[in-house]
């Protein structure tokens, strides 16, 4: 399948790796279905491509860049509508948000979103604001540093 | 939407398991207790008003690019998303 994005020009992807998020990201219900899409010698952030809305993407991370330590649990609701069964591979990213004044890259660990990467099924998720936020810094402030995924996995 | 009066200590029962008390009046301010099966989750809606914010801030940078952003959508994308899923 392929789509037009005034962003990346166009956009190829196997219509099989659509995930779907039922009610879509949170305030952005109309973004239900979204392919996950790597960048090229970036292996750090990835690309979370709206189908619904070509022009329309978030750039996204492992949460672990931000905090090594997080952890949450996933409600029953949410189990039931991701359909997680036992031994499905399950997914958790963080929207990035790059403020382009100081270059501040910060991370979205109070909504994160959680996949079944087994059925290809996902939602955006609120934690507990006691103990998450939606502007999480990076861990280790240079850019560079984290485009070697497993160097930013040794600085914990 | 379905609208109850409640005084101070009554309760409102959600389903069979959720159970809402008013636990104190004072002036604007109502105090809840909410009793609620561990897995389900309770949020004031301010949580997801920020979340709201930041999705919305995350997706207007695509369209505002420059800086460190620029340098990561400079970079050409390839089917995948291997390295998580």
């Amino acid at each position: 399948m392929k789509i037009k994005s005034s962003i990346f020009d166009e956009i190829e992807f196997d219509e099989k790796d659509i995930i779907v998020l039922e009610h879509g990201l949170i305030g952005l219900s109309n973004l239900r279905r979204f392919v996950l899409m790597d960048f090229e010698d970036e292996t750090a952030f990835h690309w979370f491509q709206s189908v619904d809305e070509p022009d329309m993407g978030f750039v996204v991370s492992e949460p672990t860049l931000f905090d090594g330590e997080y952890t949450f649990a996933i409600d029953r609701k949410i189990k039931e509508e991701l359909e997680i069964g036992t031994g499905d591979d399950i997914v958790v990213m963080s929207i990035v948000t790059i403020k382009d004044k100081d270059s501040a890259i910060t991370g979205n660990l109070l909504g994160p979103i959680v996949v079944n990467a087994t059925r290809h099924r996902g939602a955006q998720i609120a934690l507990n604001p006691e103990d998450y936020s939606t502007a999480t810094p990076l861990r280790q402030p240079d850019l560079e540093a984290i485009s070697n995924k497993t160097e930013v996995g040794c600085t914990a | 939407m379905l609208v109850l009066t409640r005084k101070l200590r009554e309760k409102v029962v959600i389903s069979t398991d959720i159970i809402v008390t008013v636990l104190h009046i004072d002036g604007d301010q109502v105090k809840l207790g909410i009793q609620a099966p561990k897995d389900v989750s309770i949020h004031r809606q301010e949580i997801f008003d920020e979340i709201v914010k930041s999705n919305r801030e995350a997706l207007l940078q695509t369209s505002d690019k420059n800086g460190v952003f620029q340098s990561i959508m400079d970079k050409k994308l390839k089917a995948g998303g291997s390295e998580i899923i």
